[in-house]
């Protein structure tokens, strides 16, 4: 209705598949290609229908996603008010749902059923919308709702293909009559999401729902309250901070550096607690567990890195806010509190996790593998290296959690939305393309050993790259430099900061790798080129750019 | 409703004139500057003898923050009112009415009515009402007003 | 009518010629600004006039695209650090960090400011009833400004940016940070630059004024000249007047029939000569209040 280019969007997209489809012979291409290539673009399809078809209030100031209050101002029954952008959204899905299965697939030499799949999509997209309005005061929960079920609506329909063997099995175990049931099932939940969606709207016109109103109210605020007050015990703001630069640091640290430690503990207790009841665990579930705990702090560096270089990470705008903007601080300072504060939060959450840890396993674990790994690990170094690694390890992992953290600096200071953008693509891809990687190895066994053959170029690759990385980080901060975005101390301060988090690296990944040629000189290169340089010298031109626009 | 509006804004002003005579108004709906507002109502508090001879005036800080205006605005509505003589600056100590400030009054208060007088007049020939009906007006709210005023 | 003097050796602020654009709109428009040291300018402008823009580029935050803009005779967008520890600035959006609790987001200030005055701060806070320990997210919109206010004047700035400090407030808070302005203004050399929609306040509070509209200065200079060149009539007219009637000086005229209301400026005697060749009969005259005089030039749309 309101979001015409998003309509217009949809068509255009339609027609130029339908124009694609046309080119495409079915004969000269495998059954699964066609398949996809009509299933992925008519699930997109379907996917910007919801989400063209969400009515609620796009207020961004205050993101409440209720219903449209100034649509209780029509003389509308409230009947009619809920059931109109129901039907609407539901006819919207059926046309594009139609078009695809009469116009489009055809062409790909496919014909699809209209009967169960329309009233599949209606009924997702009234489950869709009443649940939006019912649990708009809720929006955390709400998130969880529709993501949980349109998890399960995109999943679903394949009880309802006739090739999909286990329809029968799974009608049978529940003692119902197969596909007609399923439909049945359908109605029902159709008609309980009208009756919800026009219970939910009646009760916004009335001022809310009056039983739901004390948990409501209550429930969120307590929990955010104990974890903020959780926050300020650990953060407190001393009697008097004595320079910009602690101030800053204060807040960064209780702002955004805390998270990762309390986020490494919190999880770190999710993990362990259940192993009190079960112990004492298998040799094989402890090494799973240790090696996923020491994983955890990477992970969640990473997760908590793309947000990091925000100037305030729970924001919702990009830019900082004119508060901040507006206390004298250098930008590097503002880059430097971030530094530290992200140091900070790497070297306690490896504390917390090299303390607990070991405490776990004697408590509740096994020592067998790990011991194993141990002698293996003394066969393969010779006795000094052997002793060094431990404690060049631990400090590397530090190293490159704050790396994880800090890497993107430049992105969340640059405050531009594009380039949020394209790192969460990056993100993405990454996310995403870890489990096709994994996916793809099983279905191909050898293929692991075609990746771990290094080509011999690879180093070359590599060393062009680092090169390449030098001069243009010279660059930047050459003009950085001119334009006084960064004084001397703070650009010989980070090289020296530099070099030896890339020397501690170099060497560790000169002990550690294997004692083949190309692969040992690559992960040597690898090791230069995993600290931030470019990036870091590209920040305080993009916070100084961003911040007089 | 003209009618009304101005007989309470003359009750009003009774009121006020009796029961806190400090109280200055400034209100910016009539073009006056703000200055010229404090200076008019200071001379006519002198004039009419509200404020006595000798009295000290409000440290300017005060009044300002008070009447919620600047205060340069004040002190130049202070100077003004040194220049016409109605008060006197002692260095160090504050703002007096002077001594000369009493002996003003007959013209100050002619000058002050003629102006009152003035927009009746301009009123009443907008209306279209004869100078006699006027004057008969005058004579009747005086009584009105004597009336409620006395008990 | 630019009264104020370009010669910008003591001026605080000091704008020249300076022009914004936001993609295809201008914000600003050939904008020049002095305020002396130790004065209390007023910038007044419908939303949208620009006046926020204005303040933006005062504090750094904007880069000039063309002319220049100085604040103590520096760069705000060199010095930034220098600039900003000498102005206290509350924004309009009163964006305060609301997860921070009051103590902590004084502690937090103060350790930017040398000149931070820790009795001054608390005096304050007492006076606002602000409680330290109350997260800034709970506060109400009156109490918002007033934090504000606090934590932009509790360093005793030399130059004082408030950006509608008090829009959106009833009349007891706004009263209440009227009087805080004015104290600070009572003190020696604060310079105040405040932008504001509302006319009355700024007769009240500020002896230099500014008009804005559509990204240009219409006017600026001491409060008094612009009040005193600007004066108001009422004129009669024999016959009725189908269309205004062109009067020599006069900024704005409305009306029907045989009675206009007239607000000239600088050259009211042309106009009232005028007036009465025409066969016009000045039934009124007066000085025209600040709403008048905005009203006139912002319809006049030429700048004086």
């Amino acid at each position: 209705m309101e979001n015409r280019r998003g309509w217009i969007a949809l068509g255009a997209g339609g027609l130029l598949c339908a124009l694609g489809f046309r080119l495409v012979d079915p004969a000269r291409h495998l059954r699964e290609t066609l398949d996809a290539l009509g299933g992925v673009s008519m699930g997109l399809a379907i996917f910007v229908t919801f989400i063209l078809a969400t009515i609620s209030e796009s207020n961004r100031r205050e993101s409440s996603g209720l219903f449209p209050t100034r649509l209780f101002t029509l003389p509308v029954s409230t009947f009619t008010l809920a059931l109109a952008p129901i039907a609407f959204g539901v006819l919207g899905v059926s046309v594009v749902y139609v078009v695809w299965a009469r116009l489009l697939w055809p062409a790909l030499g496919r014909m699809l059923p209209l009967d169960w799949p329309l009233l599949y999509l209606a009924t997702a997209m009234a489950c869709y919308q009443a649940t939006l309005w019912a649990l708009a005061r809720l929006p955390k929960i709400r998130l969880l709702v529709v993501g949980t079920g349109g998890t399960l609506f995109a999943v679903g329909w394949l009880l309802f293909r006739d090739d999909f063997a286990g329809t029968t099995q799974l009608a049978d175990w529940l003692g119902l009559p197969g596909r007609a049931a399923w439909c049945g099932l359908l109605w029902m939940l159709l008609l309980g999401a009208l009756a919800l969606g026009f219970m939910a709207v009646e009760a916004q016109r009335r001022g809310g729902w009056t039983r739901l109103g004390w948990w409501r109210w209550t429930w969120p605020k307590f929990s955010r309250r104990l974890f903020e007050t959780l926050l300020d015990s650990l953060a407190p703001a001393r009697r008097r901070l004595n320079s910009p630069q602690a101030a800053q640091l204060w807040f960064e640290w209780r702002r955004h550096g805390l998270l990762l430690p309390v986020a490494t503990f919190g999880l770190l207790l999710i993990i362990m607690m259940p192993a009190l009841w079960l112990s004492p665990l298998s040799a094989d579930t402890t090494t799973l567990t240790v090696s996923w705990v020491l994983l955890m702090p990477l992970l969640l560096a990473f997760a908590f890195g793309q947000g990091f270089g925000k100037a305030d990470l729970w924001s919702k705008q990009p830019a900082m806010s004119l508060f901040f903007a507006t206390r004298p601080l250098s930008v590097e300072d503002r880059i430097g509190a971030k530094m530290k504060a992200g140091l900070l939060a790497s070297v306690t959450s490896w504390l917390l996790v090299i303390i607990l840890t070991p405490l776990w396993v004697c408590g509740c674990g096994d020592w067998e593998s790990l011991a194993r790994l141990w002698a293996t690990a003394t066969a393969l170094y010779p006795g000094a290296t052997l002793w060094l690694l431990p404690p060049l390890v631990v400090v590397c992992l530090i190293l490159l959690t704050w790396r994880l953290l800090v890497g993107s600096l430049y992105v969340g200071f640059s405050a531009r939305n594009w380039l949020f953008g394209v790192a969460a693509c990056g993100v993405f891809a990454a996310v995403l393309g870890a489990p096709l990687t994994v996916l793809a190895l099983n279905q191909q066994p050898d293929l692991p050993r075609k990746l771990l053959r290094v080509p011999s170029w690879l180093p070359w690759v590599l060393a062009l790259l680092f090169s390449v990385k030098v001069g243009l980080a010279f660059i930047v901060a050459i003009w950085a430099r001119r334009r006084g975005w960064l004084s001397p101390r703070a650009l010989n301060r980070y090289l020296a900061i530099w070099m030896a988090v890339t020397a501690s690296l170099f060497v560790t990944a000169w002990l550690v790798g294997p004692v083949q040629g190309w692969m040992k000189w690559s992960l040597a290169w690898l090791a230069l080129l995993a600290m931030p340089l470019l990036r870091a010298a590209y920040a305080p031109v993009a916070l100084a750019r961003s911040r007089g626009r | 409703m003209l009618d009304s509006d101005l007989t309470g804004g003359v009750l009003v002003y009774y009121c006020i004139n009796t029961v806190d005579y400090m109280h200055l108004q400034i209100s910016t709906a009539d073009g006056l500057p703000i200055y010229q507002q404090i200076f008019n109502q200071v001379r006519y508090l002198v004039a009419a003898g509200r404020w006595q001879e000798g009295e000290e005036l409000p440290p300017i800080r005060v009044l300002a923050e008070q009447l919620a205006v600047n205060p340069n605005t004040v002190a130049r509505a202070y100077l003004e009112l040194e220049r016409a003589g109605v008060v006197t600056k002692q260095p160090g100590s504050g703002t007096y009415v002077s001594k000369a400030g009493r002996g003003l009054t007959q013209r100050e208060k002619n000058k002050i009515l003629v102006r009152r007088v003035d927009s009746l007049l301009v009123e009443a020939q907008h209306l279209g009402v004869e100078l006699d009906e006027v004057m008969r007006l005058v004579r009747e709210r005086r009584a009105l007003l004597l009336e409620k005023v006395r008990p | 009518m630019n009264l104020p003097c370009p010669s910008s050796a003591g001026a605080v602020i000091s704008v020249t010629a300076l022009s914004r654009h936001f993609g295809v709109q201008a914000a600003l428009q050939e904008v020049s600004l002095y305020v002396p040291r130790g004065c209390v300018c007023g910038l007044v402008g419908e939303n949208g006039a620009g006046k926020t823009t204005l303040i933006k580029h005062l504090l750094g935050l904007l880069r000039a695209q063309t002319g220049t803009v100085r604040v103590f005779g520096l760069d705000p967008v060199a010095d930034d650090v220098a600039v900003l520890s000498r102005i206290g600035y509350l924004s309009e959006t009163r964006d305060l960090p609301g997860w921070m609790r009051i103590d902590d987001l004084l502690r937090y200030t103060a350790a930017f400011y040398a000149g931070w005055d820790e009795g001054f701060a608390n005096r304050l806070r007492e006076q606002f009833a602000l409680s330290p320990s109350v997260r800034v997210r709970t506060l109400s919109q009156g109490q918002l400004a007033k934090l504000g206010l606090l934590v932009a004047m509790a360093h005793r700035p030399e130059l004082l940016l408030l950006d509608e400090p008090s829009s959106g407030l009833d009349p007891l808070v706004r009263r209440e940070i009227l009087e805080a302005i004015i104290r600070t203004v009572a003190e020696e050399g604060r310079t105040v630059l405040f932008s504001s929609h509302l006319l009355d306040e700024v007769e009240r509070v500020s002896d230099h004024l500014a008009m804005m509209h559509q990204g240009r200065i219409l006017f600026s200079g001491p409060l008094d000249q612009v009040k005193e060149s600007h004066r108001r009539f009422i004129i009669r007219f024999e016959a009725a007047q189908a269309r205004p009637p062109q009067l020599e000086g006069a900024l704005c005229i409305s009306g029907h029939g045989r009675e206009w209301k007239v607000v000239s400026s600088g050259l009211s005697h042309l106009t009232t000569a005028h007036a009465a060749s025409l066969g016009g009969v000045i039934l009124e005259e007066r000085m025209a209040t600040l709403d008048e005089i905005f009203v006139a030039r912002a319809k006049g749309g030429q700048p004086a």
